[in-house]
């Protein structure tokens, strides 16, 4: 278990440095001259000159590279060219509406895929369910966030289909409405904070439950012909018992492994749901900063996903491991 | 040690022919591999085979769909269906130019890998391991957003972090065929160098390649209209079907044909390419 | 019949199965009756495919669903009917009355539940602690066996624990499907015992499924012999083992070889399966390969009817003659004599050889493992040397050094000609590649003299003609030939140019008693007229015996004994070669009471 915590912390630090090095690279590609950027288009050669010396812009790349990570290690992503104000600020704005939406898709895709596997599983001759996932697995994030609107909210109205709130001033102490509202004592908070997210985390979710199902499906189909299940079996376990504990913990490894690349897809999702149903997330604010072309916003979300997406693999590892004891951490 | 296998009788499986692959495919993913080629042939035809030009005014703003316009006009006039003709030709293509470029590569260094085995397998592994942790098309998003829009920079981009599937996929099967006893059976009776890889090895790892390819097709048009919706596709005027839809989100609710078809239509290619994957998997799984 | 006081435990009538397979329902046991008694145990002998698996899974009510399995006919199990019942009769039945043990060991423990655990699932009868259980099927230290994952044990020990799960639950009726295939022969015996005497001990009554009529008369009360589907022989073991009835038995018996077998001629075998073209509702199904077939028996499906020769049951129109045919095997020629010269074809010195395969440290390097320690074996030109030992005794690794596969670590390795020697594979359909026809993989091994094609093609003719092979094959893929004829196929590709030397890595142990016989007879013949030294790897001493000049005894990666076969097993001189042989199951040591 050391070993593995010890291993996992030094592959998490390899590929944020390669990420951060990426972004390095792209920040240096930037055509514009950021020293005459800052010194404003009219500004003399010499001031500009003198800019340059100032951000270290001479220095030799590798030089460069360390201030760029000694500055993120202080958590300094730079400053928005959009909103002027620090990138981490305003990540530290955004991100608890991203994460609380993020959640939700996941906890709910997880169930989505557990009824569709369950309904593939026990009604075996069913192709419609088939041809379902194939059909749903084939919409695009902004179809079916659009039909989702569209249907639910403008045509029957029976959902919010924009925004995170319909109480404008409130503010918790978490940034997660749906805990806030009990926090502060304002359950209708709460379920209106609920409400709210029912349609983008349903259309976030439809992938990841598409995915994930049919992989369990698979590998539960793998699994229940195995011996090990007919000596199950022989020994008078109800079927129930016999898919709940010889079943689901053998099939767990690939479902999971697909979880974690479903999650991968799910940072890009997140940018056109926040978008479609105006979230006021990260997604929204990447958005916005690909309009204005503010590169320190973007590369300051990528890193920060970045290092949600590596959470999540390493969680994905653990419980993987839970599942099958072979595999050794 | 083996299961006891079945005595001497009849042959097993027949010879392979095209009305069984069908046959293991399903009839509704047959309908996805007839499909593929024909989107492809309407992709190339495209600028020719539109009923009107997709960048001039023909009729009115905003008419719903009807008989002359089947998906009726956009807000200044021009053929809603001429222009998604074109889009299909701006996914598609490079959809599937990224996967050709990809899967080149990708099997390319697989094969070096898996035939080198030893050092050298072990530091492309290692690489491959790396591209595939990180978060693929959140960086290509980063890259994009930094080289600027457009469809050159959003291929490579995407090429970038699809190679190392097919890297892993054909290095594995390689690894997987190398160790069958029929490849060292080859081995024995002298079979060496090009001959062993061209008609012992390469067989073998083409239908895994295959059935990732064409799985991956769907994907690929999906994260490309993604970033099209997104803007980071073509500027503004060339019809991309993923910023069409975008551009004209707002007016979901008054012009629903604006934002709602051209994605239909990216639901339509991916559904094709996904039954056709499906049923090429079905199939060549089966043989 | 053999004890009529008692009450049968199993009562099976008139039991007919149908599974479908792509749409078409196919008959997989036909008319089947018979009865088992408390503590007795019953062989079921028959080739694959015969459907002796489908009677096991059939009494537990887990014949594969996707098959949809039509079940006719009657089951009774300690009173209770069981064909037409419902889902909890099974289900209660499988708790108390009928367990299973499997040919896979590896296979049939949940890999990543601890034994405890699925030993407590069963946890039916009240007598004993599970550790008490395990101990009592010879496990050592039972406390840590409990605790640890199915992984982390050898086959023997996790058909053990099999044995011992099963029988926790006292059930009246265990079904043992070839529990002995996977193992060695020296733990294959120690499991035979064991079930006997739980049988005795618990009154057990055990339907012990078999493809070998030896394994089953060592066991055995009884036997039933099955043939496609149905029953053609039934009987007490000792009368079916000395008077076969059926020319099926006859024939299973006279393939059957042990160490008493005469070596100096070629094996009696069966008649490989044809077509199955007559229709066999109304003929005996065994017509087509039978040798006193007489126009009647495709007319007429024979009944099981009591036999003239034992106090058993047979179903066969003629089985009159079938001792007549028995008398008629003992006439073939015998091998003609084999010229040994005193060069070697082959010689190894002090060949050593580790492999990474011990626990891991803590940087996830493998400690090394010795698997061969300073080997020294020679093969002289023409001479055919046996290698026996265990899994895990370093046999292959020492083959595939002899084939230059693999580079030792210490030692030399010396052959007698440039000609590399030629290997045939355990499994003679992974030997083959799936894609290229038989003729263009026999043709490779033409290419280094290359040939032009036409001369080259009529080579690879003769070449499979040599084998026994209809030359038509040359254009067929693998998947369109059975086992046997890709055995042959491997064959004729190591033979289109004779070498020296060839190896021969386990080629029968997956095989039928039949196919092994005649895999064989087939190198027997090879190596004479190709006059070609052979190393023969096996886990089977009766093999050995019968193919070789000398036997070597490998184990724990050391030569232990190399001599002559018959000289080995008259007095073996480790203590390791004396319980091989004490473990090999033979139809003289006879079972029954």
């Amino acid at each position: 278990m050391l070993a593995y915590l010890i291993k996992s912390f030094v592959g998490a630090v390899v590929v944020l440095l390669v990420m951060s090095f990426i972004v390095f690279c792209l920040q240096s590609i930037i055509p514009a001259d950021p020293a005459r950027a800052i010194a404003g288009p009219s500004a003399p050669p010499e001031k500009v000159e003198a800019m340059r010396e100032q951000l270290g812009l001479d220095d030799p790349a590798v030089v460069q590279y360390g201030r760029f990570l000694l500055r993120l290690a202080h958590a300094d992503l730079g400053t928005s060219v959009r909103t002027r104000r620090p990138v981490a600020d305003d990540i530290q704005q955004y991100l608890p509406a991203t994460l609380e939406l993020g959640l939700a898709s996941i906890a709910l895709g997880v169930a989505l895929a557990g009824v569709m596997a369950a309904l593939q599983f026990l009604i075996p001759g069913l192709g419609g369910i088939r041809l379902a996932m194939v059909g749903v697995g084939s919409t695009p994030i902004f179809l079916s966030a659009l039909l989702l609107t569209y249907f639910f909210w403008f045509r029957l109205d029976w959902l919010p289909g924009a925004g995170r709130l319909a109480y404008r001033d409130f503010a918790g102490p978490t940034g997660f409405n749906v805990v806030d509202g009990i926090l502060v004592g304002r359950p209708e908070v709460s379920v209106d904070a609920l409400l709210h997210m029912i349609l983008p985390a349903l259309a976030l979710a439809l992938p990841i439950g598409i995915a994930v199902g049919r992989s369990l499906n698979g590998a539960l189909h793998d699994v229940m012909s195995q011996a090990y299940v007919r000596t199950a079996r022989g020994k008078g376990l109800s079927e129930t018992k016999v898919l709940l504990s010889h079943g689901l913990r053998n099939a767990a490894t690939a479902p999971l492994s697909m979880l974690g690349l479903q999650v991968r897809l799910l940072f890009g999702n997140l940018l056109v749901v926040e978008r479609v149903f105006g979230w006021p997330g990260l997604g929204l604010y990447t958005v916005q900063a690909f309009a204005s072309a503010d590169l320190p916003a973007v590369l300051g979300v990528a890193i920060v996903f970045g290092i949600l997406y590596i959470l999540v693999n390493t969680l994905i590892e653990i419980g993987q491991s839970m599942a099958d004891p072979r595999i050794n951490l | 040690m083996t299961s006891r296998r079945t005595p001497d009788t009849l042959p097993a499986r027949p010879r392979f022919n095209w009305r069984d692959f069908f046959r293991r495919a399903g009839w509704l993913e047959s309908i996805g591999i007839f499909g593929v080629p024909v989107v492809t042939v309407v992709a190339v035809l495209a600028p020719w085979i539109t009923p009107f030009d997709p960048q001039l005014r023909v009729a009115g703003a905003y008419l719903p769909p009807s008989a002359e316009h089947w998906f009726g006009t956009d807000e200044i006039g021009r053929d809603l269906l001429s222009r998604v003709i074109l889009g299909v030709r701006y996914t598609w293509l490079p959809g599937l130019a990224v996967i050709g470029f990809s899967l080149t590569v990708g099997s390319l260094v697989g094969l070096i890998s898996g035939l080198m085995g030893d050092k050298v397998d072990l530091v492309i592994e290692r690489i491959v391991d790396l591209f595939l942790v990180l978060p693929g098309t959140l960086i290509a998003l980063a890259v994009v957003a930094s080289l600027g829009p457009g469809l050159v920079n959003t291929m490579i981009a995407l090429a970038i972090f699809w190679w190392p599937w097919y890297a892993r996929i054909s290095r594995d099967e390689i690894r997987r065929l190398k160790a069958r006893p029929h490849v060292e059976a080859a081995r024995i009776a002298g079979v060496r160098g090009p001959r062993l890889l061209l008609r012992y090895l390469l067989p073998g790892v083409v239908p895994a390649l295959l059935i990732g390819a064409s799985l991956d097709v769907a994907n690929i048009i999906m994260t490309m209209s993604l970033m099209s919706f997104l803007g980071l596709g073509l500027p503004a005027p060339a019809p991309e079907l993923g910023a069409m839809t975008s551009r004209t989100l707002d007016s979901l609710t008054v012009h629903w044909w604006l934002p709602i078809l051209p994605a239909a239509i990216i639901f339509f290619l991916c559904l094709l390419a996904n039954l056709a994957g499906d049923g090429i998997r079905a199939a060549l799984r089966g043989a | 019949m053999s004890e009529p006081v008692t009450e049968s435990v199993l009562a099976v009538k008139d039991l007919s199965v149908f599974l479908s397979r792509e749409g078409r329902p196919s008959r997989v046991l036909d008319d089947i009756s018979f009865d088992m008694f408390p503590g007795e145990i019953v062989a079921l002998v028959g080739e694959s495919g015969s459907g002796k698996t489908s009677i096991g899974l059939t009494l537990q009510g887990l014949l594969p669903r996707e098959y949809l399995p039509q079940v006719a006919g009657s089951i009774r199990l300690a009173g209770i009917e069981l064909v037409g019942a419902g889902r909890r009769t099974w289900q209660s039945a499988r708790r108390q009355l009928v367990r299973a043990i499997s040919q896979d060991p590896m296979g049939a423990l949940n890999p990543t539940m601890t034994i405890r655990r699925q030993m407590r699932e069963t946890s039916g009868g009240a007598g004993g602690s599970i550790e008490d259980w395990l101990s009592r099927t010879g496990l050592p230290d039972p406390d840590r066996i409990a605790d640890a994952l199915p992984h982390r044990l050898s086959g023997g020990q996790r058909q053990r624990v099999l044995i011992a799960m099963a029988m926790m639950a006292r059930p009246k009726l265990l079904i043992a499907d070839e529990p002995t295939t996977a193992l060695d022969v020296t733990m294959q015996a120690q499991i035979l015992d064991l079930l006997r005497d739980l049988a005795r001990e618990q009154q057990t009554a055990i339907l012990f499924v078999t493809h070998d009529l030896g394994v089953a008369a060592s066991l055995a009360d009884r036997v039933l012999v099955l043939y496609a589907g149905r029953i053609v022989e039934m009987g007490r073991t000792r009368d079916v083992a000395r008077n076969a009835a059926h020319p099926y038995s006859a024939g299973l018996l006279a393939a059957r070889f042990d160490l008493d077998t005469d070596r100096r001629r070629p094996l009696p075998t069966l008649p490989p399966e044809r077509t199955p073209s007559i229709n066999v509702e109304n003929a005996c199904a065994y017509a087509t390969r039978c040798p006193i077939a007489q126009p009647d028996c495709t007319a007429i499906r024979p009944p099981l009817e009591p036999a003239s020769v034992h106090d058993g049951a047979v179903a066969c129109l003629h089985h009159d003659q079938t001792s007549f045919l028995l008398a008629q095997r003992a006439g073939t020629k015998p091998w003609p004599a084999q010229a040994i010269q005193e060069t070697a074809a082959l010689r190894l010195s002090n060949v050593g050889k580790t492999y990474r395969t011990g626990p891991r440290s803590f940087w996830g390097r493998r400690q090394p493992q010795p698997v061969l320690r300073s080997v020294s074996l020679s093969i002289k030109l023409g001479e055919c040397v046996a290698l026996v030992g265990e899994s895990g005794a370093g046999k292959s690794t020492l083959l595939r050094i002899a084939a230059g596969l693999v580079v030792p670590e210490s030692g030399t390795v010396t052959r007698f000609d440039k000609l590399p020697p030629q290997v045939v594979f355990q499994d003679p359909v992974a030997a083959l590649t799936p894609w290229l026809t038989i003729g263009e993989q026999i043709g490779e091994r033409l290419r280094a003299v290359s040939l032009d094609s036409g001369y080259g093609r009529r080579l690879v003719g003769e070449a499979i003609k040599l084998v026994g092979l209809d030359p038509v094959l040359m254009d067929a893929l693998p998947a369109e030939m059975s086992v046997g004829q890709c055995q042959r196929a491997v064959l004729a590709r190591a033979v289109i140019v004779p070498p020296r030397l060839l190896l021969c890595d386990e080629p029968i142990s997956a095989m039928d008693v039949s196919l092994a016989a005649t895999t064989l007879n087939l190198l027997s013949d090879l190596r004479r007229r190709l006059d070609m030294a052979m190393l023969f790897v096996t886990h089977d001493l009766a093999a050995a015996r019968i193919i070789a000049d000398r036997v070597a005894v490998l184990k724990d990666g050391e030569l232990v004994e190399v001599a002559d076969p018959d000289a080995i097993i008259a007095a073996p001189q480790s203590a390791y070669t004396r319980s091989l042989i004490a473990a090999m199951p033979s139809l003289q040591a006879g079972g029954g009471r």
